[in-house]
């Protein structure tokens, strides 16, 4: 079956299967979740079980067709760059969208359905939700559209309300491990990653344990040299670092779940609980050290630099303010 | 595969399909078309998932083989080549050396795998046509398809076929064109909506003399003529019921020149607001009135001799669409039908039932 390679989304695969069976195929889908959980996959899943003569064999030249993008009866929209740019701020536009509506016009060419999946469709300019209502309201016949979302307000409530919406978690921890196994890691590296991740296999895939691990010791030994050294060494990491938002948002993941273990260390020690389980003995002793208040402080200065980050503040300005935060106890 | 073709063949083929291609491509294989011998001959494919088309050109097959390389620049390379024999030759890694007199090229190609395939889905109820009339039938309608993505039933023409003839519609919502004539031997019933791009194609490659075929499959439509097919996925959906669209019996009948009226309309509506082109038609017996007026340019006036007998009408029309009604019509002298400032109007040529369009009349 198609679904088969879904793994730890029971109610996603339920809600398709049961579409498909009772013949009752929605004609749009939100699939809704964070990313690395399955949702591209899923959808791809889906389109093969509609196409495919088969349901979904992985086998046949429609499978193949469709794994390659060149099925005539689907088509997968993923952000683009500006046209004639190899740079810039990827986003669906409206073009893309009104090719989707030109092919969707047209009737099948190989199977009984035409299904177009749009990944990351919160990633969608000011103006093309609105081109796109009219057909997701009311498409042509024989035609399914999923969209590919993180947060249902990504996009106008308007879009959403003419979709069902199938929800993705994150993985357990074992389920995600045993994913993360069968794609050839060691059990060790694959624990690691699978809390790194917090049960997001895809991006686990995408991480490299040893550049991990480097980012990690990297990100603590910041912490600790701004604490002991103060402003001059908060300056000097702020300079080296300060024009690169994409590692500055790493590093910031990283403190913010080495401030989540630290809470779970001094609330049980229990190191089942910890991402960092490697380290228990550390994070035991300096959660030891610290009051109830200075570790929520410490999680709550991560969080509002994340949406800092998210509302394009200077990455410099946040990493300052950040780590004054965190390792100089400024309020 | 190692072929040897001339030139002139050659570059006459990929013309014929490389308009199919896309220009902006998300896939990188459908920026490119397919070389494949066959026989005697070089078949050439393109698509863009929509519409296809192949053409098979002469070709000395010294072994077999496909290919496919970048649309573009395959064209661009064969127009400035000198006319001589020229040589595909493909390597390893997909690598293609084009030899032509003296000009040499390496040329990067895609497996031919991966290339979508363009063929009929069935074995078609083939009917056989005169490029020339098609491709009138085409041309006197094609003006009239709609612009409106949303709408998209109206983005290609109707084809019917139906007790022995064949239709073709289109319409935009404010006029309709139709275009039709017998079969020579009756056939089957069938329709299906060819989109825009299909219509533009079969326009471009239809010559003047050859004979051709068409066929409405389930899903498609196809186009067959001596090593050359075109497939085109036709539009879902309903097109509008045209036949009650189409008056009957009006009662204001009127016969004009053709050229006289559209260069009256041509010169009054020159003051008309730009995005609609309003004119308005005073009839009265004997003569045809054009007025047009612009509050801030002006009136336009022109009067025309006409064959009407009738009572007196006021009608607004949208200049554009009776221009191009008009210029899909061959013979000197039109027939225009009309009932009241309501109703829409008709033209259609002065003999015979061949070809018609309706406009909706303005308010003005």
């Amino acid at each position: 079956m198609a679904f088969d390679a879904v793994r730890g989304q029971p109610a996603a695969v339920d809600v398709l299967t049961r579409a498909l069976a009772s013949g009752r195929v929605a004609h749009a889908y939100a699939f809704v979740g964070p990313p690395g959980v399955g949702r591209k996959l899923t959808a791809m899943a889906f389109a093969k079980s509609l196409l495919c003569p088969s349901a979904g064999c992985e086998q046949c030249p429609a499978c193949r067709k469709i794994e390659a993008g060149i099925h005539p009866d689907f088509m997968l929209i993923a952000p683009t760059f500006p046209e004639g740019k190899t740079s810039g701020t990827p986003l669906i536009r409206i073009e893309a969208i009104r090719q989707l509506e030109q092919r969707a016009a047209l009737r099948p060419a190989e199977s009984a359905w035409k299904v177009f999946i749009v990944d990351d469709a919160g990633r969608m300019t000011a103006e093309a939700p609105q081109a796109f209502l009219k057909t997701l309201e009311e498409p042509p016949a024989r035609t399914v559209i999923i969209l590919i979302l993180t947060q249902t307000r990504e996009l106008p409530a308007t879009v959403l309300s003419r979709c069902q919406v199938v929800r993705f978690m994150p993985l357990h921890e074992e389920e995600a491990v045993a994913l993360l196994q069968s794609r050839g890691m060691d059990e060790g590296t694959a624990r690691l990653l699978a809390r790194a991740s917090q049960g997001r296999p895809g991006l686990a895939l995408a991480l490299d344990p040893a550049a991990w691990l480097e980012r990690r010791e990297l990100a603590l030994s910041i912490l600790a040299e701004v604490g002991a050294d103060g402003a001059a060494a908060l300056f000097k990491w702020s300079d080296t670092l300060g024009r690169d938002r994409g590692q500055i948002e790493q590093l910031l993941e990283t403190w913010w779940l080495w401030y989540r273990d630290l809470l779970c260390a001094k609330a049980s020690g229990d190191p089942r609980l910890l991402i960092h389980g490697d380290r228990a003995a550390e994070l035991a002793q300096s959660a030891a050290g610290r009051s109830w208040e200075e570790i929520v402080a410490g999680l709550a200065a991560c969080r509002e630099a994340w949406q800092a980050l998210q509302r394009n503040v200077s990455p410099r300005l946040t990493l300052e303010v950040m780590l004054s935060r965190l390792a100089l106890g400024a309020a | 595969m190692d072929v040897q073709l001339e030139r002139d063949a050659f570059s006459k083929g990929l013309q014929m399909v490389q308009n199919i291609v896309e220009p902006r491509q998300t896939l990188p294989i459908l920026a490119n078309v397919l070389l494949e011998t066959e026989g005697d001959t070089l078949r050439v494919t393109a698509t863009d998932l929509a519409v296809g088309a192949c053409v098979s050109v002469p070709a000395k097959v010294a072994s077999a083989g496909a290919i496919t390389l970048s649309a573009r620049k395959l064209g661009e390379i064969v127009k400035e080549l000198p006319a001589a024999p020229l040589s595909l030759k493909v390597q390893e890694n997909a690598w293609v050396v084009l030899r032509c007199g003296g000009v040499s090229y390496k040329l990067v190609g895609l497996p031919p795998e991966d290339f979508p395939a363009v063929v009929p889905t069935a074995g078609p109820a083939w009917i056989p046509l005169e490029g020339k009339a098609l491709k009138e039938m085409l041309t006197r309608t094609a003006f009239a398809m709609s612009h409106d993505e949303s709408r998209y039933a109206l983005n290609g023409v109707l084809f019917s076929l139906q007790s022995g003839r064949l239709r073709v519609v289109a319409t935009d919502g404010h006029r309709l064109a139709l275009a039709s004539r017998p079969l020579p031997n009756g056939g089957g019933a069938a329709t299906g909506i060819v989109p825009r791009k299909a219509v533009q194609e079969v326009v471009r490659v239809l010559g003047v003399g050859e004979d051709v075929q068409v066929a409405l499959v389930e899903n498609q439509f196809v186009l067959r003529m001596p090593n050359f097919l075109l497939v085109a996925r036709l539009i879902e959906g309903q097109f509008p019921n045209y036949e009650q669209v189409v008056p009957k019996g009006h009662p204001c009948r009127l016969v004009v020149s053709r050229s006289a009226l559209a260069a009256a309309l041509r010169r009054v509506s020159v003051l008309s607001e730009e995005r609609t082109k309003p004119v308005k038609v005073l009839l009265s017996p004997g003569s045809l009135k054009l007025t047009a007026q612009n509050p801030e340019l002006g009136e336009a006036e022109e009067s025309l001799p006409v064959d009407y007998s009738g009572e007196e009408l006021a009608i607004g029309f949208n200049s554009r669409y009776v221009l191009d009604a008009l210029g899909a019509i061959e013979a000197d002298e039109v027939v225009a039908e009309l009932k009241d400032a309501l109703s829409p109007g008709i033209i259609r040529s002065l003999e015979g039932e061949e070809y018609f369009c309706v406009i909706m009349p303005m308010r003005i």
